[in-house]
Parts: C-alpha cells; sequence; structure tokens
C-alpha cells in the first residue's frame, strides 16, 4: 500500500505524513502537487527527505 | 536481491513472468532501490483538476516533460501520468524511469456526488510507450463503482496477460460515503495486497475475458475511428484523506 500525497501543504505537515505513513506500515508515497508546484531544486530536496524517510522508517 | 525484495515479489506467485520484470524495475529503480519502499511521481492533476490550478503556481510545470526530469532527477521509483503527458516525453525519455500509464481519468467540470472516470488509455497504449504498468483509479462509495470495479477487472486481466503491473488508485468517495467516512480507519484500510490486483486466476475469468474480447471486437468494427482520446494535459492522484495506491 502506497499512501496518496493529497493537496499542496507545508514541509514539516508533509513529513510528519509520511513519518506516519512509514510507521504504519505504508509502502511509500505517491506525490504530485507537493512535488511540482515547488521550484524544481526544492522539489528534489523535499523528495529526497522523503524518500529518507520511507528508507529508514520501520513500522512501529 | 535483497530478502525484502524476493518476498515482494513472492505475494505475486499467480502472475507471469513479464508482470514480476515489471514490478522489479519499479521496485529496483531510483533512490530507494532494492528497499522495498516507493516514492512515486503522480501528474494527472492537468486532467483532473485543471492546468492553471495544478501548473499555475510553477508554470515550468505546463511543459509535460518537466515532470519526466523532475521524477529522473529525484530518483523516484516511477513516474505515473495519463495517456497525454506519457507521450509527450516517452520517446525522450525512453528506458529512463519506469512509466505508469493512468488508464482512466476524471475531470472537474462536471460536478456531481459520484465520481466516475472514463477510460482513457489501453494496455496497447502502455506496451507502444514502453510502460511498466497501468494505473487505474476506483471510487467505492460512487453510486458507478460497479462500472469501475467491471472496468479494472477486465483491464487488469489484459495487461497481466501482456506482462505488464497493475497500480490501483483507490479513493473512498461518493454519494455512498459520508465526509467523515472517506478517512475512516475501517473504510479507508486495505489488506496489504489489493484483492483487486490479484483477481485473475480462475479458468471462468478467461472464458470472462475472451467474450469481453470479442465485445470489443464487435464494438470497434462498428466505430472504426474510435480510439482512446488523447489528452493534452495530463493528471494525478492525490487528493484529500488517506487514498491509496496498490501495486500489484
Amino acid at each position: 500500500m502506497i499512501f496518496s500525497g493529497g493537496e499542496a501543504k507545508g514541509v514539516d505537515e508533509l513529513l510528519e505524513e509520511n513519518r506516519q505513513t512509514a510507521l504504519g506500515g505504508g509502502f511509500g508515497t505517491i506525490m504530485g502537487r507537493n512535488s511540482f508546484q515547488r521550484p524544481y531544486k526544492e522539489a528534489i530536496e523535499l523528495l529526497h527527505k522523503v524518500m529518507d524517510i520511507h528508507a529508514t522508517t520501520n513500522p512501529a | 536481491m535483497s530478502n525484502r525484495v524476493q518476498e515482494i515479489l513472492s505475494w505475486y506467485g499467480a502472475d507471469n513472468p513479464g508482470t514480476l520484470a515489471n514490478l522489479y524495475r519499479i521496485i529496483m529503480h531510483g533512490r530507494l532501490a532494492g528497499t522495498g519502499k516507493f516514492v512515486i511521481l503522480p501528474v494527472d492533476q492537468g486532467f483532473e483538476h485543471g492546468p492553471a490550478r495544478s501548473f499555475a503556481p510553477n508554470p515550468a510545470g505546463y511543459d509535460p516533460r518537466y515532470h519526466f526530469k523532475l521524477a529522473i532527477d529525484a530518483g523516484c521509483n516511477a513516474y505515473a501520468a495519463p495517456l497525454g503527458f506519457i507521450e509527450a516525453g516517452a520517446r525522450e525519455y525512453a528506458g529512463q524511469i519506469p512509466l505508469i500509464l493512468k488508464a482512466n481519468n476524471s475531470d472537474s467540470m462536471y460536478g456531481g456526488s459520484d465520481p466516475i472516470p472514463a477510460v482513457t488509455a489501453s494496455v496497447d497504449d502502455a506496451l507502444r510507450l514502453g510502460c511498466a504498468a497501468i494505473g487505474f483509479t476506483i471510487y467505492p462509495g460512487s453510486a458507478a463503482r460497479n462500472e469501475m470495479y467491471e472496468e479494472i477487472r477486465e483491464i487488469a486481466a489484459d495487461a497481466k496477460d501482456a506482462g505488464l503491473a497493475v497500480v490501483i488508485w483507490s479513493y473512498p468517495r461518493g454519494s455512498g460515503i459520508s465526509k467523515a467516512g472517506e478517512t475512516a480507519v475501517d473504510i479507508a484500510a486495505t489488506p496489504r495486497r489489493s484483492p483487486l490486483s490479484s483477481a485473475r486466476t480462475s479458468s471462468s475469468s478467461s472464458r470472462h475475458r475472451r467474450r469481453w474480447r470479442s465485445r470489443q471486437r464487435r464494438r470497434r468494427s462498428k466505430r472504426p475511428a474510435c480510439r482512446s482520446p488523447r489528452s493534452p494535459i495530463a493528471s494525478s492522484t492525490s487528493s484529500r484523506g488517506p487514498s491509496t495506491a496498490a501495486a500489484s
């Protein structure tokens, strides 16, 4: 199960949502508006942070 | 191959080697390769929500190729989009990232409480464009949900016959469900593997599929000019709530 991102939101909220998803056993995220509505470099940095969360967080 | 990747692939024992190979491509691509975790860039918002609402905040995104590059440079596992957006970059970026072709979509120009997406792309389109998977949205809770279930049963069977993986976007939404119900855990929670994505195993489904194909042939012969609509702009996934996409 991969979680759908939803409407554009702040970075902290988004990262926390991804942490909770990973803790709950989610396999990752699909993240559209929160990626491409940000400037390019910012989007890549944010995607990397999200990937790191999923790579390092195991289900509680 | 890591144990985790082997474990994930073992869940798809009913699927053929082509489907498993495409699933493996997605698992092994990008920064999360081999972890069994996935971050996928979906861009169907241009179709689903409208181009200005989606791309005006960052106008570079009006160019469909922007999103291929973003997904590749960020190291996503895959890039998912409707037909028009995939066609716009499939040649330039061929082979550089696994692609998921969204095979149905709905726009936001017609209101109403029961979403009913149109089938906007085919398995043949996915094969022609080098995609690893097709994607499909269902809305349990919509009055039209059973049409979506029947459509995905048919297109998933065809996709798996062709060795493609299948990804379901599932949003509990529609007149059959309350606003609070859209995010209720007893409604939105699903088994780890979507039952829909592994629905085709019996011989009765093969018979059904043959009947469906002959129906499609009859339809095509009646409407020789009928092709899937080409959307100039594509779309995506998200919306409110803990909606899920289940990969198969």
